[in-house]
């Protein structure tokens, strides 16, 4: 068969789309690619979001020369969203690309080398630690860090310096979700996994727009609710996003509301004699605020949230709160929480993921393949470098706290370390770090891998603090804290170095680098290391001549008792990831958590054994409604949320690199009900003005489109990087008193037309 | 010219409606059913990357099209050759 050039591309097309449409594709020529004849392909993970799709780069003459979705990856199975697909677009531009040290001279970022670029690094931090002591100084990494890079730098500030001001940006995601379940069961990260989706026929939803922030988990549960048999979906968001196309039923909640409406199910499950006894009397305890209560008690405590008194609450119908309950409790169908930002981002977020657990405690649906609670991450590498890693202020490696003495011997063992030089006090967290370093307490600062002076609430505090420290920042392109720094340094981009991704579903996957660094850029960890070396702690450092080296010390952290436990890095560059805890009891990994037979650290004879608690139970908690920080006024009377859309990641620091994607959706918008935009006399495109308590942004208003806030309520993309548009000047700094995590996702404003 | 294989995710009640609403956009061609209910998988051909991604853009906002997922993006140059690097599945 003869075939022109098109014609064997439109082919080509046709039978990639119809094999994932589920169809057997003919093959169309026996031809090869002429981009990527003579390329090697190189096996890794997408760069954007916690999903971990499995990515293949082709490389050749040190460049990217394609990129295709891994179908041999369990994960994505092939499929890439927008964002994956325009890959290799940040990998070939230097647009933006910072490609040689940069020192500030005379108010401007000058060229520098990078042996003067590290020298006064070290030498500006040596100094703050001799002169002021260890908590002088900080690291601000990244869930997008590798889990390498985590551990060079926690072992650098917490292990040598001696200081826990330890960050990192899951604070700003993940932190509820980490004190979520670390109280109720007592150990960090899902039970199931991303498997679990093709066993669900419930699919409960909240507080989080997958369709946009994970569209391949999204992708999976349309193919789940087209292909499964009564396969029911339940959204619960304020907003109308495209995840309602699929829902049954949708709940419009009001902001603030959902603690109020998750009692509300517990209540019905309980009222109605859906919840399992047997499983509560064996696997769980009840505690309030103050302390263990009765099942008895548990119930006395929900009575304040029926259905009917929880409706004027949320707005919600009492039936439609009934409706959604018993999905939810339904009897002999699989039911599968997921939920993100909307959940986490807020003042009462740990709250919100014991009450989330509280449903599946109650009826047993938990810990069985479709039967789980799953949070989504938002990071690539929030959970495997960060969660695990132990890169936050409390946190030491594999679940390990800065408070323990035992824990600080055991890891300062594996760093050969003093242990008496590690502090046993939290340090800073995420907003405090940056306050301190702001009114002088902390008179250095090393960010790694994020943008806070773009991705922080409350922008005029924190970029006031980023301009009073000594800022150093190691990143890939320029962006809004860049400008800000003393000195910034090149880092390698993605698959221009090699190292370990840990994603949602407790899948560790290996990275490989395919091409050389940009410029004079270096791989984070070389940074990490040099900068170690120059601080005069070279004799803990020199051993890590290679990624593998510090992996298999890593390695070291888990077993015992821990329940983290990892496989020799070289398994992971041969596999498509490995869900922890594997080791030689479960060399395949872990598919359900605390399962005997599955979990390799349940004790035998326990069938489920929840072993992060003393007594194997998990805790049900009574967690009462509480508003958020701040409640809409006559002065600021909408509630603002932000968000993100598809083709956009975080602050934009790549996907504003890809032009396909820029000229495609490249407006970013503030959404407002038609009620509420024709009453000001707002119309698309116009420019709004955003006041809140903090400060203001100009915006462009979009009504109707493919999401609509519930009236009362503007949603503010968070994306534009423009210094007038930056919607964390408008967001609020308040934290969870529990993990300490800023609650973004609702504040009151004053929406005007500019 | 940039040449994408689609895999569209629908409403299965409403598949043959969209299936004939796809058929109707001048840039998609080949739209075919796909191995299970509600899938159908097009070809997409548009002036450019830029255009390629609002014609998603837009296709993702038709009533009863849940996702649009691109499984092969390729560009070609009018003389045939190929041109920005592929994107394969």
């Amino acid at each position: 068969m003869q075939l022109s050039r098109r014609s064997f591309v439109k082919a080509s097309a046709l039978a990639a789309a119809l094999a994932a449409a589920g169809c057997t594709p003919k093959p169309v020529a026996p031809k090869e690619n002429p981009e990527t004849e003579g390329a090697t392909w190189y096996k890794t993970v997408c760069r954007y979001c916690g999903v971990g799709c499995g990515v293949m780069v082709a490389a050749k003459d040190n460049r990217v020369v394609a990129v295709k979705g891994d179908t041999e990856n369990p994960v994505n199975k092939g499929l890439l969203c927008v964002k994956g697909y325009y890959l290799d677009r940040i990998m070939n531009t230097e647009e933006g690309r910072i490609l040689k040290p940069l020192i500030r001279k005379n108010g401007q970022l000058t060229e520098a080398s990078w042996d003067e670029a590290l020298d006064l690094v070290a030498a500006k931090f040596r100094e703050a630690v001799d002169q002021y002591g260890p908590d002088s100084v900080g690291f601000y990494g990244s869930g997008q860090n590798h889990a390498e890079e985590t551990y060079i730098a926690n072992k650098l500030f917490k292990g040598c310096i001696g200081t826990n001001n330890v960050e990192g940006n899951p604070r700003t995601c993940m932190a509820s979700a980490v004190a979520g379940f670390a109280s109720t069961f007592g150990k960090d990260e899902p039970m199931g996994n991303l498997d679990d989706i093709e066993h669900a026929d419930t699919f409960f939803i909240i507080g989080s727009n997958t369709a946009e922030a994970h569209p391949i988990v999204y992708s999976r549960i349309t193919t789940r609710k087209q292909t499964g048999k009564d396969v029911k979906v339940i959204l619960a968001d304020p907003r109308r996003h495209r995840v309602a196309d699929i829902a049954d039923i949708f709940l419009p909640f009001r902001p603030g509301s959902d603690l109020a409406l998750l009692n509300a199910f517990a209540q019905v499950i309980i009222e109605e004699g859906l919840h399992d006894p047997d499983f509560i009397e064996r696997h769980t305890n009840f505690q309030d605020g103050e302390g263990p209560i009765t099942f008895e008690q548990y119930v006395e405590f929900l009575q304040d949230y029926t259905p009917e008194k929880v409706a004027p609450i949320t707005g919600l119908s009492p039936e439609d709160i009934r409706a959604a309950a018993r999905e939810i409790g339904a009897r002999g169908r699989k039911t599968l929480s997921l939920w993100c930002m909307g959940i986490n981002q807020r003042t009462v977020g740990t709250w919100l993921n014991n009450a989330i657990y509280n449903l599946h405690l109650l009826t047993g649906k938990i810990c069985q393949p479709g039967n789980n609670p799953f949070s989504l991450t938002g990071q690539p590498s929030a959970c495997g470098s960060v969660r695990e890693g132990g890169g936050l202020a409390h946190l030491l490696p594999c679940g390990r706290s800065v408070t323990n003495e035992q824990h600080r011997k055991e890891v300062a063992a594996v760093w050969g370390v003093d242990y008496t030089r590690m502090s046993d006090k939290v340090g800073y967290h995420t907003i405090e770090l940056f306050r301190a370093a702001g009114d002088g307490r902390v008179k250095a600062l090393l960010v790694s891998c994020t943008n806070p002076a773009h991705s922080l609430p409350n922008l005029n505090s924190v970029r006031a603090s980023c301009e009073k420290t000594f800022l150093v920042v190691i990143d890939a392109f320029h962006n809004r804290t860049t400008e800000l720094a003393d000195v910034v340094l090149p880092a390698a981009l993605w698959c221009e170095k090699e190292g370990i991704y840990g994603n949602t579903d407790r899948r560790t996957q290996h990275m490989a680098k395919a091409i050389e660094p940009k410029g004079e850029a270096k791989p984070d960890v070389w940074i990490l290391l040099e900068i170690a070396k120059r601080m005069g702690y070279g004799e803990y450092f020199d051993h890590y001549t290679s990624n593998e080296v510090i992996w298999e010390e890593f390695r070291k952290m888990g077993g015992g008792n821990t329940g983290y436990d990892y496989a020799p890095y070289a398994r992971y560059k041969e596999e498509r990831g490995i869900r922890w805890p594997v080791n030689d009891k479960q060399p395949n990994g872990t598919g359900q958590r605390y399962v005997e037979g599955d979990d390799p650290f349940v004790p035998e004879g326990t069938g489920l054994y929840f072993y992060g608690k003393p007594d194997g139970k998990a805790v049900i908690y009574a967690r009462p409604h509480q508003d958020p920080a701040e409640m809409p006024d006559d002065e600021y009377p909408f509630f603002l949320s932000t968000g993100r859309i598809l083709e956009h990641w975080h602050t934009i620091t790549m996907t504003k690199r890809v032009p396909e994607i820029m000229k495609g959706a490249g407006e970013f918008y503030c959404e407002i009900h038609e009620d509420d935009a024709a009453r000001l006399g707002i119309k698309t495109g116009d420019e709004v003005r955003l006041t809140s308590r903090r400060g203001q942004v100009i915006a462009t208003a979009r009504i109707g489109g493919r999401a609509v806030p519930q009236r009362g309520m503007v949603m503010l993309l968070m994306h534009d990087d423009r210094i007038e548009r930056l919607a964390n000047f408008l967001t609020n700094d308040a934290v969870d008193p529990t993990s300490k995590q800023m609650e973004y996702k609702i504040c009151a404003v004053r929406v005007e037309k500019a | 010219m940039v040449i994408s294989g689609l895999v569209f995710q629908c409403d299965p009640t409403r598949i043959e409606a969209i299936a004939a609403e796809l058929a109707a956009v001048p840039e998609l061609s080949d739209v075919t059913p796909g191995g299970e209910p509600g899938y159908l998988a097009a070809v997409l051909e548009a002036p450019s990357t830029e255009a390629s991604v609002q014609t998603l853009h837009r296709l993702r906002s038709i009533p009863g099209v849940y996702a649009v997922m691109p499984t092969y993006i390729h560009a070609v140059e009018e003389d045939g050759k190929c041109s920005s690097p592929a994107v394969l599945s």
